[in-house]
């Protein structure tokens, strides 16, 4: 079963077609690798996937319900996914504790227990319950990355979207990160849509990789069958680079 | 005339102080709403707008509230029949004039801080399911608030400093501000007019004192958090479709501008063509107030002595700056980092202290054998120290704009000091110390604040004149003159915004 199901989605910014119509099946609880140089395209299928920009044709489904095409297009705070940006985009007047809670407070139906009960969970989920009462100025990047993360968890979204959430971190702390975004993962059994320009984030983390160039998947399948038989031309390049 | 009453100065401190907080409130909120509809609404024209709504800044108040006596006389006025009884004048007239004005430091500030913001920010708001007001509420106003407090800050100290409006809707009915309180007291003239000036000097002056300590304050806190409001910028900010609101919104924010800049234009140049105040019939319309005008001595003197003070301190003031700047950014020295501080200080005190001081000090100079009375000298020094903060300042951003190893490759090449400033800084700063040069002139043509306490025989400038010609109800005359003025500073800020969208 799919979770999230793009038909012959394409996006142009005036003559310059920065998608050309694609297809794709993120199946449920899959952990989805968008991989591509920069420029490729990838950064806005995410967006469009989240509602944050308008496809120019196509639909998008997630579920089985239609949030884009014929006519409908269900904006972003209803869409109801977790998406943590490239630049954490954690609110600097908010302590940890207000930035994570934000989207429950949002939901009336939640009680005030429960409240406190989730954000603490979710903040130990990413270990930050020591740092709940900081502000983000008083945290390192990695930590604030963290609260982004939270923030994106905390309603239990039906899919997470990532922005190369770690191409501001050092080369440490990336692969730590590395290890916790799989284990998440594998622990809350949600769908992930990642977007990254490195293939090692991608080949490492990843249940399935899709590699975009110029705007036209390149090739897709397990990042097993990717680093084994990479399509001739440019998929080949690119991983030869590394 | 001997001491004033006390309550009198008690009225005025405290008319000075709800202009102030009336003015900062107005320009607040027309400045947040402005500023959000040309940076993230789909509204008609908002690029344009947007910088044309930058052009108040620019123009000179008094020539606004000349406008507004035009439109807004309770007996001739074009608009007697639409405003209240009391027409323009009075405090709401002062008000809303100023306002008018001082729109623009808020609405600069904010626009700013919503360009610079990083869009992720309300994004993420979004995401989380928050409605396009929310987000507004909880994640971008919060934001901006500081540099919203701080713009307001400004508008108030333009408000208690101003002295042309209060004198041309306030004094004609009585109702005195710190400001003109000091000039009338001036009038009364010898030592004792002149001590009872410095008395409300002082009051105005603490005014001034507490609201910059609020403002610095302020400033830090934004800081603060403009590290995080200036991070990497991911993507454009999505614009807010009004939907059924947009046509309203646009008949709004363009009527704002209408009201405020274009409407006074036309009032100016209807009342400069009448043949007598009062009658705008265009089958009377002439000619000959534009031309008495422009063969009166007054006028002549007070052009040659405007032109002559505005290019030599302008000119002066950027020199220097550029030197000062260059010795500041460059080489990192704390003298000239201080010189540069300190000139902020007369930047923010009010134009009649500044005036007020230099008056004692000439006098005092005067009896120890020092004749030091030219007014065209005082105002020389008085428009060096009001406006050399602002050249000052945006001399330094250029330096700071510029790569350093554009000049390390020079000096590595064995430039020298005065080598590097005339072949690499002077023609890659060229633009930029142009701007500031207009920046520093364009005041220093039409100021008014100082002059007219300062100026004496041979020292008239055009805002005497403009002002006396308006007391000696030539209105007609005035008008023509006021006009004249209005369509420069207008023609250059609307040149200087071309500039800035080139440059961007």
């Amino acid at each position: 079963m799919s979770k999230l199901v793009l038909k012959s989605i394409s996006k142009s910014f005036g003559d310059n077609e920065v998608l050309k119509p694609l297809d794709l099946n993120v199946p449920n609880g899959s952990f989805v690798a968008l991989l591509g140089p920069s420029g490729c395209g990838k950064t806005t299928l995410l967006r469009m996937v989240a509602g944050l920009e308008t496809p120019s044709s196509g639909e998008i489904l997630i579920g089985d319900q239609k949030v884009y095409g014929q006519g409908t297009n269900i904006p972003p705070e209803v869409r109801g996914l977790g998406m943590v940006f490239q630049s954490y985009a954690v609110w600097p007047h908010m302590t940890v504790e207000q930035n994570v809670s934000y989207p429950l407070k949002l939901k009336k139906t939640y009680s005030k227990q429960e409240l406190q009960k989730t954000t603490h969970e979710t903040l130990s989920l990413v270990h930050l319950e020591e740092l709940k009462h900081r502000y983000p100025h008083q945290l390192s990047g990695g930590q604030q990355q963290r609260v982004a993360l939270a923030r994106g968890l905390i309603m239990k979204p039906p899919i997470l979207l990532l922005d190369e959430p770690l191409s501001n971190l050092d080369a440490k702390l990336r692969a730590e990160m590395r290890r916790e975004m799989r284990e998440l993962h594998r622990k809350l059994g949600i769908t992930i849509l990642y977007v990254t320009h490195d293939q090692r984030e991608a080949f490492e983390m990843s249940t399935h990789v899709v590699v975009l160039n110029d705007g036209v998947i390149a090739q897709e399948g397990s990042p097993e069958l990717v680093q084994k038989q990479p399509n001739p031309g440019f998929v080949q390049d690119f991983l030869s680079e590394f | 005339m001997g001491d004033l009453p006390l309550s009198t100065i008690i009225e005025a401190t405290l008319r000075t102080l709800a202009l102030g907080a009336s003015v900062a409130l107005i320009a607040g909120l027309f400045g947040i709403s402005m500023a959000w509809l040309v940076t993230r609404t789909q509204l008609s024209g908002r690029k344009h707008l947007a910088s044309l709504l930058s052009i108040p800044y620019a123009l000179p108040p008094f020539l606004l509230g000349m406008a507004w006596v035009v439109l807004g006389n309770p007996t001739v006025g074009l608009l007697k029949d639409v405003l209240p009884q009391s027409g323009s004048y009075g405090f709401w007239g002062m008000t809303f004039v100023l306002a008018s004005v001082c729109f623009a430091f808020p609405y600069l500030e904010l626009k700013a801080g919503f360009e610079k913001m990083d869009p992720a920010l309300e994004e993420a708001g979004k995401m989380s399911g928050a409605s396009p007001f929310y987000v507004f509420r909880t994640i971008s106003f919060p934001l901006l608030f500081p540099a919203l407090l701080n713009g307001m800050c400004l508008s108030f100290l333009y408000a208690i400093a101003a002295f042309g409006v209060p004198a041309l809707l306030g004094l004609p009915v009585r109702k005195f501000v710190l400001t003109t309180l000091i000039y009338s007291q001036f009038r009364v003239g010898g030592m004792e007019g002149l001590s009872e000036g410095l008395k409300l000097s002082v009051i105005l002056l603490v005014i001034a004192i507490i609201l910059l300590i609020l403002s610095g304050w302020l400033t830090r806190i934004q800081n603060k958090r403009g590290g995080a409001l200036a991070g990497a910028k991911s993507s454009r900010p999505s614009l807010v479709s009004l939907g059924k609101w947009k046509h309203l919104a646009t008949f709004f924010a363009w009527g704002f501008f209408t009201v405020t800049v274009i409407l006074p234009w036309i009032a100016l140049a209807l009342s400069a063509l009448a043949p007598i105040a009062g009658k705008f019939s265009p089958s009377l319309w002439t000619l000959k107030n534009l031309a008495y005008v422009l063969t009166l001595d007054d006028f002549k003197e007070g052009l040659f002595n405007s032109l002559i003070l505005a290019f030599s301190v302008a000119t002066t003031v950027v020199t220097g700056g550029f030197l000062l700047a260059f010795s500041s950014v460059r080489r990192k020295k704390r003298w000239a980092t201080w010189v540069i501080e300190t000139l902020g200080l007369p930047f923010s005190t009010p134009g009649t202290v500044i005036a007020i001081i230099l008056i004692f000090a000439s006098a005092w100079l005067t009896r120890m054998g020092l004749p030091f009375d030219s007014p065209l000298l005082l105002m020389a020094i008085a428009y060096g120290l009001k406006f050399s903060a602002v050249a000052a300042r945006s001399i330094c951003t250029a330096y700071r704009q510029v790569h350093p190893a554009l000049e390390e490759a020079a000096r590595v090449s064995g430039a020298k000091t005065w080598t590097l400033l005339k072949t690499i800084w002077f023609p890659l700063l060229k633009k930029n110390l142009f701007a500031a040069w207009l920046l520093a002139l364009l005041p220093m043509f039409t100021e008014l604040t100082m002059s007219i306490l300062l100026t004496g025989p041979g020292g008239a400038t055009l805002g005497t004149v403009l002002f006396q010609l308006q007391e000696y109800a030539d209105q007609p005359s005035a008008a023509a003159l006021a006009w004249m003025l209005l369509t420069i500073a207008l023609f250059i800020g609307l040149m200087t915004r071309k500039k800035s969208e080139e440059t961007t």
